[in-house]
């Protein structure tokens, strides 16, 4: 398909092959980082020729730069655009049973500017003085000119800004899509837990991304203009602003988006723990209820960030209360999905192997949160390792196995063509061992009082012993993107002369896999379905009776029930869905 | 009776993608029965649709950017906690007059809707909206270089005062450029009464903005 279509199948494409281009460098500069921890100030393979001078070292400036670029390009050029662009492009319509998204033309401006967005990240690697190099937060006073000059740090916030905008705008549109294109008889109540997540992280998305740009816009204005927003100190003019309030506005916005960066992964969690326990999703209202709560709270935590920052205790204690709050209702959803599970006939192909590593790298993930949540545990914790362990089990590895249970669900609806499950399987089973080797290294050395963002621990004489631990955590780190090998040669290989996929390889009832040839048309459907049933529709005996299989379409009639029952339901459901309007 | 009722939600393109449906024999991998629909029906339907989606999504995306509003009013509110925040030495009266200008366009559009096809309302707002522009440059230019009100040397004062001013003036700018767009299209005939709905919105909302601004920037 052609570069300007706007289907929101090509769309998806291209944030699929963006977005995995930029994992692959998000991935590359996380090595570094794992080198320069366990061998540090010695050559890096592979990167004299572009760090000549050192012999391909990475000197104290080009590892801050390499972290800070890491994190922005996994958070904002990757993960967010996969999860969304990618797969939330593709599967929301196809889910509800609409023909397109809500303003195509919308969707394909999106993509252009968060391509602009990646040009300009590539861009400043380039430039005198490197790329950003404030830490993926950019804190002020570090990300002013006062103490980054360089054009790269500017560059680089421009191009979160329209990373940002690319998210306001799909954002927006999912939740109008979802709000208004439903097919006939596709109720709130019957849309798939992954519409729910992606539902719900939009609305966040929509409301909290302002936020950043807002920060964003007054740095940039400190940084070109003049302005005193954020400045103060000795660089300050006039009595100048406070930099604390940066941190106000990042972390408004910035705990939503770890939920924004999670949601869509549980939702799908929820959903293919169902289809592939081969039962109903245990407690379905509850779970997508207490998605709906985490992001009604989301807004409310952001200050755990900075108990440390110098607040009043007061509200150090009120923001403890709501966070350790907030986590009583994903607790519920975990439980659910415990209790979908229990009991089922579980399958274990690739997409529930990366659902249930997904459940327990996120469970880990939590745990450890909780430890930040209180006051008391977070001000020894805070800016360790413990911190970056910890989320990078939730944002990092949950939303990555995440996505990659999307990706291998989805695939040959995407493309028509079936992955190769054995190594679909090998790749999940191995990256999420590794994971939980590096983040778990992680957490150990942080616990150890390592601190985070250190060119060189050991130069530290308490943290010297760290350095076998530190190694052995690079170890995995290094098998860990060995193992992505595996997914590349997978997806080359079956995009070259994989076998057809089959109409429903996953004998499940959604949309997508009933009611839409592999891949879909344009338009999606010959015809709108007409839904008649939820999403998990597994195991029901009088289907088993009727059509000798355990599962049925959202949209098919069951035989003898047809003309009595369901089908007046349907055409009920119709006129009512049409007289509400 | 609802059998020849078309569904009332639906994908933005269905029209064209449903005279495709007929040319496109149902392919092998699409199994199952589904209840057939009765084809589209007219296309006044289809396009009251369009517009209501439009409508929710034009409302939806200017309530969600207040919120870049708010933050940039939270900051302003965080500096005056602080310390206390200087007098303008640029006339209140002045600038509240200028916000008038806005407060009079959302009026004047907002009636002017309700009397239908008469280009005038938009006409005026958009006269109404480059001269709040004007004006707006006007005092900022006056407290820069009379009274002295400079970023730096200004502190955050000023530069909340001009940098917040100069953000609210850029989305008024936008507004106004997308309303001389539909008065444009609207001399050369088109039927522009749902776009000029969702463009007046966009005025009510920097006119809301404008508040918020005058109220965390400009009051003393
Ligand atoms: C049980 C739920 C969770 C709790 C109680 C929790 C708590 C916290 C706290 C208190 C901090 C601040 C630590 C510090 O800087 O001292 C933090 C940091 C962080 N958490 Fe969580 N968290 C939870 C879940 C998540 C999830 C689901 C994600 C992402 C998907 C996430 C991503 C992050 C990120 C990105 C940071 C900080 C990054 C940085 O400082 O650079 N957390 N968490
Ligand atoms: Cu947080």
């Amino acid at each position: 398909m052609s570069l300007l279509s706007l289907d929101h199948k090509a769309v998806a494409r291209r944030y699929l092959w963006s977005g995995l281009g930029f994992l692959l460098l998000g991935g590359l500069l996380a090595l570094a980082i794992r080198w320069q921890w366990a061998w540090p100030g010695r050559s890096v393979p592979g990167l004299a020729w572009a760090l000549p001078e050192s012999h391909g070292a990475l000197t104290p400036p080009t590892y801050t730069a390499v972290f800070t670029m890491h994190g922005l390009v996994m958070i904002f050029f990757a993960v967010t655009p996969l999860l969304f662009g990618a797969l939330g492009h593709f599967v929301l319509p196809l889910a509800i049973g609409a023909r397109g998204l809500a303003f195509p033309r919308l969707s394909a401006l999106g993509y252009w500017v968060y391509a602009l967005g990646g040009v300009l990240m590539l861009a400043s690697f380039a430039v005198r003085l490197g790329p950003a190099s404030a830490g993926w937060t950019a804190y002020p006073p570090l990300s002013t000119s006062a103490f980054t000059p360089g054009l790269g740090q500017t560059l680089v916030t421009v191009a979160v800004l329209c990373a940002g905008t690319s998210a306001f705008t799909y954002g927006l549109n999912f939740v109008v899509t979802v709000a208004r294109c439903r097919a006939p008889g596709m109720t709130w109540g019957r849309l798939p837990l992954t519409v729910w997540g992606l539902f719900f992280a939009s609305v966040l998305n929509v409301v909290f991304v302002p936020v950043l740009a807002a920060a964003t816009v007054l740095l940039l204005m400190d940084r070109l203009l003049g302005t005193q927003f954020f400045i103060a100190g000795a660089a300050a003019v006039g009595g100048g602003g406070d930099p604390v309030v940066y941190q106000h506005l990042f972390w408004l916005f910035g705990h939503p988006e770890v939920y924004i960066l999670i949601l869509p992964a549980w939702g799908m969690v929820g959903d293919l723990v169902a289809f592939f326990s081969r039962k109903p999703a245990h407690g379905y209202r509850l779970t997508a209820g207490a998605m709906g709560t985490v992001s009604a709270l989301s807004g409310l935590v952001y200050a755990h960030h900075l108990f440390t920052s110098g607040m009043s205790p007061l509200l150090g204690r009120t923001f403890m209360v709501l966070t350790l709050l907030i986590s009583l209702p994903a607790e519920v959803m975990f439980l659910n999905w415990l209790m979908t599970l229990w009991r089922g006939s579980v399958r274990l192909t690739s997409p529930m192997l990366a659902a249930l590593a997904t459940m327990v790298v996120f469970g880990l993930g939590g745990i450890t949160g909780l430890a930040l949540g209180a006051v008391a545990t977070d001000v020894p914790l805070h800016g360790t390792l413990w911190v970056v362990g910890h989320f990078h089990l939730t944002m990092g590895a949950a939303s990555f196995l995440g996505l990659f249970a999307g990706l291998y669900f989805w695939f040959p609806k995407m493309f028509g063509r079936a992955l190769h499950e054995g190594l679909a399987k090998v790749h999940v089973l191995s990256s999420a061992v590794l994971f939980l080797g590096v983040f778990g290294g992680q957490l150990a050395a942080g616990y150890a009082g390592q601190l985070r963002r250190l060119y060189d621990p050991y130069q530290y004489t308490y943290l010297k012993h760290l350095l076998p631990l530190n190694q052995w955590t690079t170890v995995c780190a290094f098998l860990l993107g060995a193992a992505q090998v595996v997914f590349v040669v997978n997806l080359v290989w079956t995009l070259r002369r994989g076998r057809a996929a089959e109409a429903n390889p996953w004998q499940v009832g959604t949309l997508e896999w009933t009611c839409a040839s592999s891949p879909p048309g344009e338009g999606n459907f010959t015809q709108v379905p007409v839904v008649l049933r939820g999403p998990h529709a597994l195991s029901q005996p009088e289907v088993l009776e009727q059509l000798g299989r355990d599962w049925i379409g959202q949209a098919e009639v069951l035989p003898g029930v047809a003309r009595e029952g369901a089908g007046e339901e349907a055409l009920a459901t119709v006129s009512t869905v049409r007289s509400v309007t | 009776m609802s059998a020849e009722r078309k569904p009332a939600v639906d994908g933005p393109r269905s029209s064209e993608s449903e005279t495709r449906a007929d040319a496109t024999p149902p392919s092998r991998s699409q199994p199952l029965g589904m209840t057939p629909l009765p084809a589209a029906s007219d296309a006044r339907t289809e396009n009251a649709n369009a517009e209501g989606t439009a409508w929710l999504g034009t409302v939806l995306g200017l309530a969600a950017w207040t919120m870049f509003f708010a933050s940039l009013a939270f900051a302003v509110g965080w500096y005056r906690m602080r310390e206390p925040w200087p007098t303008l030495p640029v006339s209140l009266l002045g600038l509240s007059l200028t916000g008038l200008l806005l407060l009079v366009g959302s009026a004047v559009l907002h009636l002017g809707l309700r009397r239908r096809e008469s280009p005038w309302p938009a006409r005026g707002a958009l006269l109404l909206g480059l001269g709040f522009l004007a004006l707006q440059a006007m005092w900022t230019h006056q407290a820069w270089w009379t009274e002295h009100v400079r970023i730096p040397e200004g502190g955050v004062s000023a530069s909340a005062f001009h940098g917040l001013t100069a953000l609210h003036a850029l989305h008024v700018l936008v507004v106004t450029f997308n309303l001389f767009l539909v008065c444009w299209r609207h001399t050369r005939g088109a039927d522009v009464r749902a776009s000029l709905r969702r463009h007046v919105l966009g005025w009510h909302f920097v006119t809301a903005m404008w508040v918020l601004l005058f109220v965390a920037v400009y009051l003393p």
